[in-house]
């Protein structure tokens, strides 16, 4: 699926805003940096943004910047940039996700606090176990992995596929930039795009 | 906030952490990534990582990686392997970065400068006149060079760039400007060249 963009110049004629909130949006996190996409043109370099995704942000921001303080703004909307961490045991419930797969979790994961990243990954499988594609002993199974891929430390845009691999389902999470090339006989079920679980995550715990 | 001071006469090291002033009297070495409340550089300092102050002062030269605050003061030079992000940033003298975003960006300079890109939403860049010209007397001109200059109202003198676009926007003496873009009105004083004026 094409991105579509939109150049930073009808960005600003679109909105009306100016070049001082787009660039203070930015300072304070609530515009990722990776939205600022650099492209050849006929005059030269110039700045585009993803269109939906960027249009949607600043509606949202004109619509609560007189509510909320930028910075509390920036934790909500962009909370992989601001590194903020979130108890385990509101991820894992049933406010977010399926209540068995929830639990299911809850008793693999040890750790009281995590990370956007984290919560991202265990929303999606608990999301993948209630979409059918993984069975419970799949889900703790892959649980105990967790640890290991210290997902903490990764950033960037990732992908879970689904696979099916004789009796068991599996996972494989993987970056979206380099793709991943798959050979024909390994049989997909499924693929989330962890950016668009985030963005579900995110207004599910901010209505919290 | 840390209650934590620093400060060092002479010559010394500031380690990674959260204080509350840092101040460097001589020649520092922050070796890691610091915030504070101030910080402050009388002399010279070297820094690898980010380093966040609510005001950050240098009276000297800088060299170092990123810096964000509030309120930037350089008087002296600033040699960055990052970018500058704050909300009021003052500079006196020479800077060498990627990128100053800033709410407010004041700049008097003495022809060294090399930016990547200066964005935000008031910008005005202040030639210094070398005494040589006071006298009539021909020398090479002194020019701030950026890739970009973009915001709401800019002022430019004595600068070098490739693309500019803002809102108002006046191009006094001694620019060279590829391109400018500009919604409600442009200046250009005499003896500034400008390649090609779009009005959005």
């Amino acid at each position: 699926m094409e991105v579509e963009y939109i150049s930073k110049k009808d960005l600003l004629m679109t909105t009306g805003i100016s070049y001082g909130q787009l660039y203070r949006w930015k300072r304070e996190n609530l515009i990722p940096e990776e939205w600022f996409v650099k492209k050849s043109s006929f005059t030269g370099q110039e700045t585009f943004f993803p269109k939906d995704k960027i249009l949607e942000r600043i509606k949202t921001i004109q619509q609560l910047k007189d509510s909320y303080p930028l910075e509390d703004l920036a934790r909500m909307l962009s909370p992989e940039l601001t590194g903020i961490t979130y108890r385990v045991s509101r991820v894992l419930s049933g406010d977010v996700m399926d209540i068995s797969s929830a639990q299911m979790l809850r008793e693999k994961i040890g750790q009281e606090f995590c990370s956007f990243g984290e919560a991202c990954v265990l929303f999606t499988l608990g999301q993948a176990r209630t979409d059918g594609f993984l069975s419970g002993q799949d889900l703790e199974r892959i649980a105990d992995c967790l640890p290991e891929w210290e997902l903490n430390s990764r950033s960037g845009a990732y992908k879970l596929y689904v696979l099916r691999t004789g009796d068991a389902n599996t996972v494989i999470l993987c970056a979206k930039e380099p793709p991943m090339l798959l050979d024909k006989a390994l049989k997909v079920l499924k693929v989330y795009d962890l950016d668009e679980m985030g963005s579900i995550l995110k207004s599910k715990i901010n209505a919290l | 906030m840390s209650e934590n001071d620093v400060q060092i006469l002479g010559a010394g090291q500031v380690g990674s952490g959260d204080y509350r002033k840092v101040t460097i009297n001589g020649s520092g070495n922050i070796s890691g990534r610091i915030s504070a409340e101030t910080v402050t550089v009388n002399g010279v300092a070297t820094a690898s990582e980010l380093v966040t102050a609510q005001k950050l002062e240098v009276n000297g030269t800088l060299s170092g990686n990123q810096l964000k605050g509030g309120r930037i003061v350089i008087r002296g030079a600033a040699d960055l392997k990052g970018s500058v992000e704050c909300e009021n940033f003052e500079l006196n003298g020479g800077i060498k970065c990627e990128t100053i975003n800033a709410e407010h960006i004041e700049i008097r300079h003495m022809g060294h400068g090399e930016v990547q890109e200066l964005v935000g939403s008031q910008i005005n860049i202040k030639g210094t006149i070398p005494a040589l010209t006071i006298l009539n007397i021909e020398i090479k001109p002194l020019v701030f060079s950026a890739r970009l200059i973009e915001a709401d109202d800019i002022f430019l003198e004595s600068v070098n760039a490739d693309v500019v676009c803002g809102n108002i926007v006046h191009i006094g003496r001694g620019c060279r400007i590829g391109r400018v873009e500009y919604r409600e009105s442009l200046k250009v004083a005499d003896g500034s060249s400008v390649g090609q004026i779009v009005k959005d």
